[in-house]
């Protein structure tokens, strides 16, 4: 069986490093857990249709869109604008991992986030199926990838 | 000649960025124009005198591919180089967005080398760095 999951983490790690100048590391022990979450999620369709879904705390969108923007203050859409970008990414890197072939077509819905109340909470996250923990620079990212269907 | 190029992607951060490179690179720019999806470019290309489009394609409102339509059916815009730049991968949409004609494409993320080499292909100018 294919490790999608595995696959998700590449992808975001990926993107991470080429769009924001962060890397993945891997050391599930010494990392910030986020009290406040923001939630990014966005869904694709096509040969395989599924949803992946990044959760992280307000202060790693915060270096995300500071890296990005070189800026030195962000305000909160901007933190949201970095985690969607981040999704946007991180779902096209995942893709042609998942595609069997570069010539198939999957449609992507736009980016949305979710942050507050209406954001889970980390523990409530983690505890879910599929959802995987990763280190990044010291902050706890959480990812999930769902597929609704098996490849055809 | 300076150029006049319009930046259209929903995210800012991302618009930033893609100015920071620009700055970076050096080139003969006379303005830096964004908008947040196709509508607001169409609105732009209107009113102002663009030399080069640079547009993600997964937007709200009106996504790139649409943009292109439109652009290419007024005479005003049909001529315009427009730059895809956006995760898509699948090689049968790159091709397809290349022949309903789109200049070029960027793959997301990218570094500013790879931003370079585009710009250069597309506009024939060269950087100054």
């Amino acid at each position: 069986m294919i490790d999608t999951q595995n696959f998700l983490v590449q992808a975001m790690d990926q993107a991470l490093e080429t769009m924001a100048f962060l890397t993945v590391i891997p050391d599930e022990e010494n990392m910030i857990v986020p009290e406040k979450t923001i939630l990014a999620e966005m869904s694709f369709s096509g040969p395989r249709n599924g949803t992946i879904q990044i959760l992280a705390g307000t202060d790693f969108a915060e270096v995300i869109a500071e890296n990005i923007g070189a800026m030195d203050q962000v305000n909160d859409e901007m933190r949201f604008d970095a985690l969607k970008e981040l999704s946007n990414v991180t779902c096209g890197l995942l893709i042609p991992m998942i595609a069997s072939t570069e010539s198939d077509v999957f449609d992507l819905t736009v980016p949305v986030v979710k942050a507050s109340d209406d954001a889970p909470n980390w523990q409530e996250f983690i505890m879910q199926q599929n959802a995987c923990i990763v280190n990044v620079d010291g902050f706890g990212v959480a990812t999930r990838l769902i597929l609704s269907e098996q490849q055809t | 000649m300076a150029l006049n190029i319009l930046i259209v992607d929903d995210s800012s951060l991302t618009r930033k960025a893609i100015k920071r490179i620009i700055d970076m690179l050096e080139l003969d720019v006379a303005r830096i124009l964004e908008a947040g999806d196709g509508r607001e470019a169409l609105n732009t290309l209107e009113q102002m005198q663009v030399d080069l489009v640079l547009a993600d394609l997964n937007m709200p409102e009106m996504g790139g591919i649409e943009m292109i339509y439109h652009m290419r059916g007024n005479e005003e815009t049909k001529y315009i180089p427009v730059v895809v730049v956006s995760t898509e991968s699948s090689t049968t949409r790159i091709e397809g967005l290349l022949a309903d004609g789109a200049k070029d494409y960027l793959h997301k993320p990218f570094t500013p080398e790879e931003f370079k080499e585009v710009i250069t292909r597309t506009v024939g100018v060269k950087s100054n760095d």
